[in-house]
């Protein structure tokens, strides 16, 4: 399996450069910086979020998620903080409650 | 005609009316909302399943994916943005539609289709699988390992523009199946000592990662406030449907349940390329193509038909054979398999009561869809507007708590952030993650029945070209490898 994934990667390399040879045109992928950072913060986020559990305890680690998340998106409206705090705790006691989820 | 009765009286109880029920209001407002999938919503969802009885848990998941074929058009006609991949065709003559101030007779027109599409898809699926089953049966394990193949190929061929790229986002999927105990020795396979790795990767835990979580990392940025305006409108109108429309209609649907409850059995194919398929051929055929893209009644007709007689076929090589032919025929067949109903030929003859429960439940599916959307649509059209930056970090919490209730672990929630991070890098690469899924899914039993059959065979691989079913499907491969490589070639030349 891993032979073939290098064989395949082998002819697409190969491809674009016989493409770059014969000045073809080739699909660049464009990157924007600023999209890419943000991904990489919300990533920072969830590697946070899921490094912490163990720490805090699922219920209160998803509501501080939760808040940060929407901190990030720059949101103003005050009762949005609410609504998603309060839906982490009803997840939260959802999976405890109703599933017999022995959450951390 | 013994086994039909009891599966009604063992389909006919309360629980699976309100399960499907709140099946398909969740996949209503999933479908509805530009950004959330039908997959998405079943992956979220599955773990309440696994308390569920078997027919129960399959209306739950039966519901969210009918009403998500519905709902995804909900989106594209009133706010000209899918709500589900699948919805594209049905977005621009049903926008058009609402831009003359007919959006209700679009919506009505989508979800007549719609159920039409579903019940006949439903039908099918009664009247065929059972033949199907049969047939299954008297295959022994090199027919089904070529079954498994045969679903390999069609990966490749309708994943994405490039093969090359699909092929190794499939071998990916196959490599990451492959990771624990080896099922013939018992040895171990690329663990690296790790003991959280010895059985391998759960399903539910890729596909959380693959299709939820990295969704919420590609979703940083947009936003999906819409003006309201169009909504408005939609009380105004009265929506009356024809009769003449209706005759306009009648072949197109017709001929599109066709094409979609074909497309639905091969496995690797889904509901888009049904829609787009079907929208194409009508379109080719109808007397009015000036009308297709800006507000013809057959395009609509024809898309939300395609795409919910997709449904239903797609149950007939997954209860029959336990082939996938979708992802979310995937996740159903670990809800198979979490009820202790093993997939495979033989699940016919074991649990027959229970197949035919499932597959008359899907008929009132599609019923109690129709109600639910007649009442319920112009509500959905407010849930449109709902922000992202509410829906994503409960989406996250739902992955997370989703992930560690699989097998209480952590360790489970932080493979689906890797995969979350594979996603995000091959999407961005232009890799299709479906055939990673379909790879991971299909790996473990092409890989058993492959293994299975050259012990059989002592080794010879001419095992697989000895019956003359393993000799139609070895030429059925054949001729879709060419095929697919044919229209490749063509598609790089134009």
């Amino acid at each position: 399996m891993l032979s073939l994934i290098l064989v395949c990667s082998v002819v697409l390399i190969l491809q674009e450069a016989i493409k770059i040879v014969r000045k073809q045109p080739i699909e660049v992928v464009m990157l924007d910086v600023l999209t890419e950072i943000r991904a990489i913060i919300i990533l920072v986020l969830l590697l946070l979020y899921a490094l912490l559990i163990p720490f805090f305890g699922f219920i209160v680690t998803s509501m501080l998620f939760a808040l940060a998340m929407l901190g990030f998106f720059r949101v103003k409206r005050w009762w949005y903080y609410l609504i998603v705090a309060l839906s982490a705790l009803l997840i939260g006691l959802l999976f405890q409650v109703v599933l017999n989820v022995r959450l951390p | 005609m013994d086994v039909f009765m009891q599966g009604f009286s063992a389909f006919f109880t309360l629980s699976s009316f309100l399960f499907m029920n709140i099946g398909l209001l969740l996949g209503l407002i999933f479908g509805a909302i530009p950004g959330l999938t039908v997959i998405l919503c079943i992956v979220l969802f599955l773990p309440f399943t696994y308390t569920m009885g078997p027919i129960d848990s399959f209306m739950f998941l039966l519901g969210i994916y009918c009403a998500g074929g519905y709902g995804g058009s909900i989106s594209a006609i009133l706010i000209n943005t899918p709500g589900t991949p699948h919805a594209t065709a049905t977005m621009a003559d049903g926008y058009a539609l609402t831009k003359q101030g007919r959006s209700k007779k679009a919506l009505n027109i989508a979800l007549q289709a719609s159920t039409f599409g579903g019940m006949a898809s439903a039908l099918t699926l009664l009247f065929f699988a059972p033949q199907v089953a049969k047939f299954a049966q008297k295959m022994g394990t090199p027919e089904y390992f070529l079954v498994c193949l045969f679903g390999l190929t069609v990966i490749a061929g309708v994943s994405g523009k490039s093969l090359i790229k699909g092929i190794i986002s499939g071998a990916v999927g196959l490599f990451i199946s492959t990771i624990g105990l080896d099922p013939m020795t018992g040895s171990t396979r690329y663990i690296f000592k790790n003991i959280n790795l010895y059985s391998g990767f759960d399903l539910v835990i890729c596909l959380i990662g693959l299709f939820a979580l990295s969704e919420v990392l590609s979703k940083s940025k947009k936003s999906n406030q819409v003006t309201l305006s169009s909504l408005d409108e939609v009380k105004q109108e009265s929506g009356h449907i024809t009769a003449k429309e209706y005759k306009r209609m009648s072949l197109p649907a017709l001929f599109s349940a066709v094409v979609g409850i074909i497309i639905g059995i091969i496995p690797g194919t889904g509901a888009s390329m049904a829609s787009f398929v079907s929208y194409d051929r009508v379109k080719a055929m109808s007397k009015h193509k000036q009308e297709f893209g800006s507000g013809s009644i057959e395009g609509i007709a024809a898309a939300e038909t395609a795409n919910n007689a997709v449904t239903g076929a797609t149950l007939i090589p997954l209860l029959t054979m336990g082939i996938p032919g979708d992802g979310v025929a995937a996740i159903m067949l670990g809800a198979l398999m979490i009820n202790g109903l093993t997939p495979g030929p033989n699940l016919f003859a074991k649990h027959g009561v229970t197949m035919y429960a499932i597959m008359i439940g899907l008929i009132f599916v599609n019923l109690f869809m129709y109600l639910q959307g007649k009442t319920l649509t112009k509500y959905f059209a407010r849930v449109v507007s709902i922000p992202v930056s509410i829906l994503t970090p409960i989406i996250v919490i739902f992955c997370f708590a989703g992930a560690f209730s699989v097998n209480n672990s952590l360790f489970d929630v932080r493979v689906t952030l890797a995969f979350a991070v594979i996603a995000y890098v091959f999407s961005k690469l232009g890799f299709s993650t479906i055939p990673i899924l379909l790879g991971l899914v299909l790996g473990d039993i092409t890989e058993e029945n492959f293994r299975r059959s050259l012990i059989l065979s002592d080794g010879s691989w001419s095992i697989f070209a000895q019956s003359p079913i393993s000799i139609a499907f070895l030429v059925i491969i054949a001729l879709t490898v060419v095929l697919i490589v044919r229209g490749k070639i063509i598609e790089s030349k134009q």
